[in-house]
Order: structure tokens, then C-alpha cells, then sequence
């Protein structure tokens, strides 16, 4: 296992403003965890109900064909046999889920009257499930969402695994940059990939929630920064004294292999049916945006529009005459 | 970084953990390349398993395993020729060199295939490492290389006692092995192993068409989720709907409100059928209710479907009306699914009537009836609310079972005396009695 170690965990005074956006993320996902969990168990019946997702496969065919048909283009979802998959799939696209519960289906009456029913309330709590308050969907994208989003975990796997290297690297950068730097790359890198993301590829009904955009806005300001140095990583091979440590490694090929290459792969395997939970997408969107901003703050520096913290030129200069 | 320098210094054996180590640091690194080469052919496998082409999911997956084997053997073989060492290998300082001097492209060749050839065979291409005492694995045996160290943790270049014995490492082996044997005859056929899963009961009935499901229902050959797949699919095409909406109801009598509600669209719809076909079934609902000549009319015509018949003769059947069940089922127009259901509910009926040798006549016409067919009637029969007729049951186990005549103090077959008790203390009572 190979993970950034940089700087390591710095204290409260030494990185203020990454513990400020830690603890953010900290407090909206503890005051919200008992509802969405609440929520969570009532979804989880829906989508282990094999014959509702039948019912709602089945409309949602019939939903596909009509659109197909009167944009006159032939019908993708036309292959997919089973219904139950497409039913699971229904619930990420916002204008079938608009009308389904009052359209005129064709097929087991019988068995679409319970099925509205059952639509009616999945509808209505979600409604009330914080991901789809705070998140960011195609029913819900006000302004406010575009700096809600970034800050509400799913799970608390989600939430350790962001907030870890936003630690890590938001407050390496700090001590080298200053705090309001990373506040910028951390709210525009998130905000700004969610509408290259809207703009591009569209949002779905699926609420888009996490910190990854903004993580990865972090990822491409370091790398664009630090392009030359060698930054510190820690490795574990084998649980014994030489065969785990650290070592240091020129920032932008870890950035590249650790995560880029990942993210494109992720998003090159996606199909347009189906996603594996995570958005690439907005992953690349927002590493993109780093690159952009860490470009952006060289030059500002170069031109003297930003004064960089008192040490920071030395800092550079000894760095470089290290390598 | 992969600059080589000739170095005049001690160099030893290179550790076992070193050499893990490298192999683990080598993974680590290529496994995003892998993944980015791969992605193309996951989204295929996606988009196959979505259209249901599962011959096409274990191609693509041979294919993904192939690009993973390509990209690991390229790398290895490059790095072993070009520098002697791979990435992981420079990082912990151990380099491989040739006892024919410079390392070439065919060595480097050998030396992968044999890793490979390890690795299928004992899951883990280093496994070698503990048995040889200059820790030579397969791969470096065959291609006439060994692994050396310029660490100052390096061992002595000396012949080395082995780690392990020959025993523990067949065990090993033996058990490390079935590993890749297990994954490639798991990995075969995902899809088909879910399938089987599922739906074992109704594999067997996937040809048949919806009254013949229906048929195998009301004789309790298929499960009420088989009927209900079938004539759910059929009510979303639209076909056969009135056919469908009463499988439904059959299929959800666990649901009485379901229930009523598909027959009520059934006796609705009415546009194939008429009335009298909604009235059977409401009959067939509160069989309390009286069976008036019209609707035998009916369910005996050639118009009604043959369902109504079957229904029919089972109902007659429960109420010991034999004949009459025999008579209704001769009147339906046999086809070869049909036959089965009609052949078990005569054997049954001539039981009924103690007609031994046309019963025995059915069952060797037929698999499909047999031993467990004479027990299932027994023990309908002494469910039934008629008294059980003891001599009855003895004339019936006399003539299948002659051995039981002969000789009275045999005992029954366990298939019979197991289980249902009381069919035993019966069948000796009524003897004891004749």
C-alpha cells in the first residue's frame, strides 16, 4: 500500500483553515447520520423488492420508447432483458421520475396501481433524506447545492477516506501557501467541477454528494506547485521494520499513477447505463480545475499580484537546490 | 532512476521479504496502467451483462485477463533485459544476473513464462523461494538466473539450508493451488450459476405456454413464482390477457385481496372467453357454492379451456367421484405436456376405482408416475374426509408389492411405513382383522 503522507497531521495551528473544512464536513455528516440512516433502511426495502423494480423496469421501457420515438432515434435500453436492472437504473434519470407516478402505463393494471402507491411514497422521502437536501441532483441544483454537496458523506467510509487526504494535503499546501489559498481551491475546485460536470454530462436524480471534487481540485493545485519537488509518501509492503517506511517521490508522477490514471480508467469503463457509484467524472473536473488555479497562482506570484507567505520563496528556492 | 552502474562492492543472496517486497511495489505500480488498458473491455462485460450475451461476458474476460498478462509480461521482460531489474526490484536494491554472463532477451522470456507457470499452478510465483538453497525459484532455474542483493542486509552468496521441508511444501502447494483452479472453474459461467440459483424450479418449464403452466400449477408441479413470471410476461405484452390475469390470481392465492383483484380484470376483460369462463372461476373460488348444469355444460364443452377440465376432474376426484374424473379427463385433447397431468390424475382416479392392472398399465407407460404416486394417493386418501377404507388399502399394497402377499410377517417398504405412520398401523390392523 502506497499512500501521500507529506507534511503528516499538523495541528489545529499550523493548518487552521483544512481543520476548519474538516470539521465542516464532520459536523453536516454527524447532524444528518441518524435521518439518512433512518432513510437509508426504508430505500434499502425498495431496492431489494424485486417485484417493484419489475413494475418500475417495465414503465421505464415503456418511457424509453416513447422518447426514443418522438425524437425519432432508436431506443439503446431496447436491449437490456432484465427489468429488474433497468428499474434500478430508473432512479437516476429526474423526467421519468417526474411523471411516472401519473402516466398512463400499459400492462398489469393490477400490479401498476400498487406499484404508483408504493412510487408515491419512495418519492415523498426522499424528499426528506439529506443527500437529496444537501446534494446535488437535477431536481435540486440552486446555487447554495454547488457548496452543499462538498460537504455531506454518504457513509463513514466515504467520509474517512476524503477528509483523510484533504488533511494530508489541504494543510501541506497551507503551511506552503496560506489558508485563504486552499479555501479558494477547495470551494471553486468543487463548485466549478459540479458545473463543468452539469454542463458536460448532465446531473441525474441520484443526489452527487463528497468532498472528491474539491479533493481532487487539491490534488491538481499540488501537483502543479510542487511539479518539480519530491514529496514524502508512506509505504507498507510487509509488516516488518525495512519493508514499510517512507520515502520521497516527484509529486506529479505519484498524482499521475495514484490517482489520475485511476480516475480515467473509472471513467472509461462506465457505460451510459451504468456507473459504479463513484463520479470519475467530477474527479477529472476537478483536478482539472487545480491544474487551472495552481497555474493561475504561479502566475499571480510571477507578476506580483500575490505575495506568497514570507518564507515561502526560500522554502522554494532550497527545494529546488536539493533535487 | 533505472540508471545501471557497475559497482565494485560485496553483493549476497537477496532476502525473501525483498524480493515479496519488489513483486508487491511492482504491482502497485502497474495495476492503474492494467486498469486503464482493461476499462474499455469492462465497460464491454457492462454492457453485455446488461444485454444478457453471456457468452460474450466469458470471452471479455479472457480477453482482460490477457491484456493483464501482456502488460505484466511486457513490463518484466523489458526491464529484465534492459537493466536487470525492475522497478520494485531497484527500489529494494537486488538486481538479477545470469550464470551466462549478460542477461538476454530469451533468458528474460524463459524466466516469465516460468513465473507465469508458477503462478497458475501454486497461485504465487515465488513459492520456490523456501525450498532451494540458493533461493531459486522455477523461473530462475529455468532461465539459469539468480537474485542477487547490494544491500548491506544481503545474505552470504553460499549454498543456504532450506527454509521448509518437502512435506510442508506439498501441503502448501496442494492447498495454495487449488486457488486458481477454484477461481478459473468459478469464474466460467457467474451468470449461469445465478440463473440456477433462482430459478431451478422453472428451468424445466421454460417452453411450456401459459395454460399448460397453469395445468402444471393446479397439479402442483410448479411453484406459484414460476406461474406468476410467465403470466406477468405475457400481461405486460398485452397477450393472452384474461388467460394471464386468472395465472395471476392462481399464482397470488397467498394474497386474497391480489387475487380477487386479477380476476375481477380477468372476468372484465372477457374479449377471448365468455361469461361462463368467469363464472367457472368464481365457482372454483367458493367451491361451497353449487356447481349448476350450465357450468358443467361448460366446463365439459370443447369451447372451455382444457384448465376448467383439469380443475374439474381434481375437484370430482377429492370428493371420491372417480369415474366421473376419469370421464372429463378422456375428453381432453391431449398434447405432450398435457399428457403427464392427465396420465397422473387417471392413475389416480383408477386407484380410486380399483383398477389395478390399467393403473399398473400407466405406470409403465410413463415414468412420470410412479412409486411415489401410489403413496401420495394413500395419503390423500386418508386425508381425505372419507373414512380410511382399510381392506381397500390392503388389496392396493397386496398388488403392488406380491412379495407382502406371500409372505404377511414382510414389512412395508420404509418409502411407505416412513412416511406415514398410520398407513402402517392400518395396513396391520386390516390384516389382523381379514
Amino acid at each position: 500500500m502506497i499512500i501521500p503522507f507529506l507534511d503528516g497531521l499538523l495541528t489545529f495551528s499550523r493548518a487552521p483553515i483544512t481543520w476548519i473544512l474538516l470539521m465542516t464536513n464532520v459536523f453536516f455528516f454527524a447532524q444528518n447520520y441518524q435521518l439518512s440512516k433512518t432513510c437509508q433502511q426504508r430505500f434499502e426495502k425498495w431496492y431489494d423488492d424485486s417485484h417493484f423494480m419489475y413494475v418500475q423496469g417495465q414503465t421505464y421501457a415503456q418511457f424509453q420508447s416513447r422518447k426514443m420515438a418522438s425524437m425519432a432515434r432508436t431506443n439503446p435500453w431496447h436491449n437490456i432483458k432484465e427489468f429488474e436492472t433497468m428499474g434500478r437504473l430508473s432512479l437516476k434519470d429526474n423526467d421519468y421520475l417526474n411523471v411516472a407516478a401519473k402516466a398512463n402505463w400499459v400492462g398489469d393494471d393490477v400490479a401498476i396501481e400498487d406499484w404508483r402507491l408504493e412510487l408515491t411514497d419512495f418519492l415523498s422521502l426522499r424528499d426528506v433524506y439529506p443527500p437529496f437536501i444537501l446534494g446535488l441532483s437535477a431536481q435540486h441544483k440552486d446555487s447554495l447545492a454547488y457548496l452543499s454537496y462538498q460537504f455531506y458523506h454518504e457513509s463513514f467510509s466515504h467520509l474517512l477516506g476524503n477528509l483523510l487526504l484533504v488533511l494530508l494535503i489541504g494543510a501541506y499546501l497551507e503551511r506552503r501557501t496560506s489558508g485563504y489559498t486552499i479555501f479558494i481551491v477547495y470551494i471553486l475546485g468543487g463548485a466549478v467541477s459540479a458545473c463543468l460536470l452539469n454542463y458536460t454530462v448532465g446531473l441525474t436524480a441520484a443526489p452527487l454528494i463528497g468532498a472528491s471534487g474539491s479533493l481532487c481540485a487539491l490534488l491538481g493545485f499540488l501537483m502543479i506547485t510542487e511539479w518539480k519537488t519530491k514529496t514524502k509518501l508512506f509505504y507498507i509492503f510487509l509488516p516488518i521494520k525495512h519493508y514499510m517506511g517512507f520515502t520521497r517521490v516527484r509529486t506529479a508522477y505519484w498524482v499521475i499513477l495514484l490517482f489520475v490514471i485511476e480516475d480515467i480508467a473509472g471513467w472509461l469503463a462506465q457505460t451510459q447505463f451504468t456507473t459504479s457509484g463513484v463520479s470519475h467524472a467530477i474527479h477529472l473536473y476537478g483536478f482539472f480545475v487545480g491544474v487551472l488555479l495552481g497555474f493561475l497562482y504561479q502566475q499571480s506570484i510571477r507578476w506580483g499580484l500575490w505575495v506568497p507567505r514570507k518564507n515561502y520563496m526560500a522554502y522554494r528556492t532550497a527545494k529546488l537546490q536539493r533535487i | 532512476m533505472f540508471e545501471y552502474k557497475r559497482r565494485q562492492q560485496n553483493y549476497g543472496l537477496a532476502l525473501i521479504n525483498d524480493r515479496i517486497s519488489a513483486f508487491l511495489l511492482d504491482l502497485a505500480v502497474l495495476v492503474p496502467v492494467v486498469q486503464l488498458l482493461q476499462a474499455p473491455i469492462r465497460r464491454l462485460i457492462t454492457e453485455s451483462l446488461l444485454y444478457n450475451q453471456i457468452e460474450s461476458v466469458v470471452t471479455l474476460k479472457i480477453i482482460n485477463a490477457f491484456v493483464f498478462i501482456a502488460v505484466f509480461s511486457v513490463y518484466n521482460i523489458f526491464c529484465t533485459y534492459r537493466w536487470g531489474q525492475t522497478l520494485g526490484k531497484h527500489f529494494f536494491k537486488i538486481r538479477i544476473i545470469s550464470y551466462q554472463g549478460k542477461i538476454s532477451f530469451l533468458t528474460a522470456f524463459i524466466r516469465v513464462v516460468f513465473q507465469w507457470f508458477e503462478a497458475l499452478c501454486f497461485g504465487f510465483p515465488l513459492l520456490g523461494l523456501w525450498l532451494h538453497p540458493l533461493r531459486r525459484p522455477l523461473h530462475d532455474r529455468a532461465a539459469d538466473t539468480v537474485v542477487i542483493s547490494e544491500h548491506e542486509r544481503a545474505l552470504p552468496l553460499q549454498m543456504m539450508p532450506p527454509l521448509m521441508t518437502k512435506s510442508w511444501l506439498i501441503a502448501i502447494v496442494f492447498f495454495i493451488g487449488l486457488v486458481p483452479l477454484s477461481f478459473l472453474w468459478v469464474a466460467q459461467d457467474p451468470i449461469k450459476n445465478k440463473r440456477q440459483a433462482s430459478n431451478e424450479s422453472c428451468e424445466d418449464f421454460d417452453d411450456a405456454s401459459l395454460e399448460e403452466s397453469l395445468h402444471f400449477f393446479i397439479v402442483e408441479k410448479i411453484t406459484p413464482n414460476c406461474l406468476k413470471s410467465k403470466a406477468q410476461d405475457l400481461l405486460w405484452k398485452q397477450e393472452e390477457s384474461t388467460l394471464a390475469s386468472i395465472a395471476m390470481a392462481f399464482a397470488n392465492m397467498g394474497e386474497p385481496r391480489k387475487s380477487d383483484r386479477y380476476l375481477k380484470q380477468a372476468c372484465q376483460e372477457g374479449d377471448e372467453f365468455n361469461d361462463e369462463l368467469c363464472l367457472f372461476v368464481n365457482w372454483m373460488w367458493d367451491v361451497k357454492s353449487p356447481f349448476s348444469e350450465e357450468l358443467w355444460n361448460y366446463s365439459v364443452s370443447e369451447s372451455a379451456p382444457d384448465f376448467t377440465k383439469v380443475i374439474l376432474a381434481a375437484h370430482l376426484r377429492r370428493d371420491g367421484n372417480y369415474q366421473r374424473s376419469l370421464n372429463i379427463l378422456d375428453s381432453i385433447d391431449k398434447n405432450t405436456i398435457l399428457k403427464k397431468i392427465v396420465f397422473k390424475m387417471s392413475f389416480h382416479d383408477l386407484l380410486g376405482l380399483e383398477r389395478w392392472q390399467e393403473a399398473q398399465r400407466i405406470m409403465k407407460i410413463t415414468r412420470f408416475v410412479n412409486e411415489e404416486e401410489i403413496l401420495h394417493y394413500m395419503v390423500m386418501e386418508l386425508q381425505s374426509e372419507r373414512k380410511p377404507n382399510g381392506l381397500h388399502l390392503v388389496r392396493l399394497i397386496e398388488f403392488f408389492y406380491p412379495d407382502l402377499k406371500k409372505h404377511p410377517n414382510l414389512r412395508l417398504p420404509a418409502s411407505i411405513s416412513q412416511r406415514h405412520p398410520l398407513i402402517d398401523e392400518i395396513y396391520h390392523r386390516s390384516l389382523r382383522a381379514r
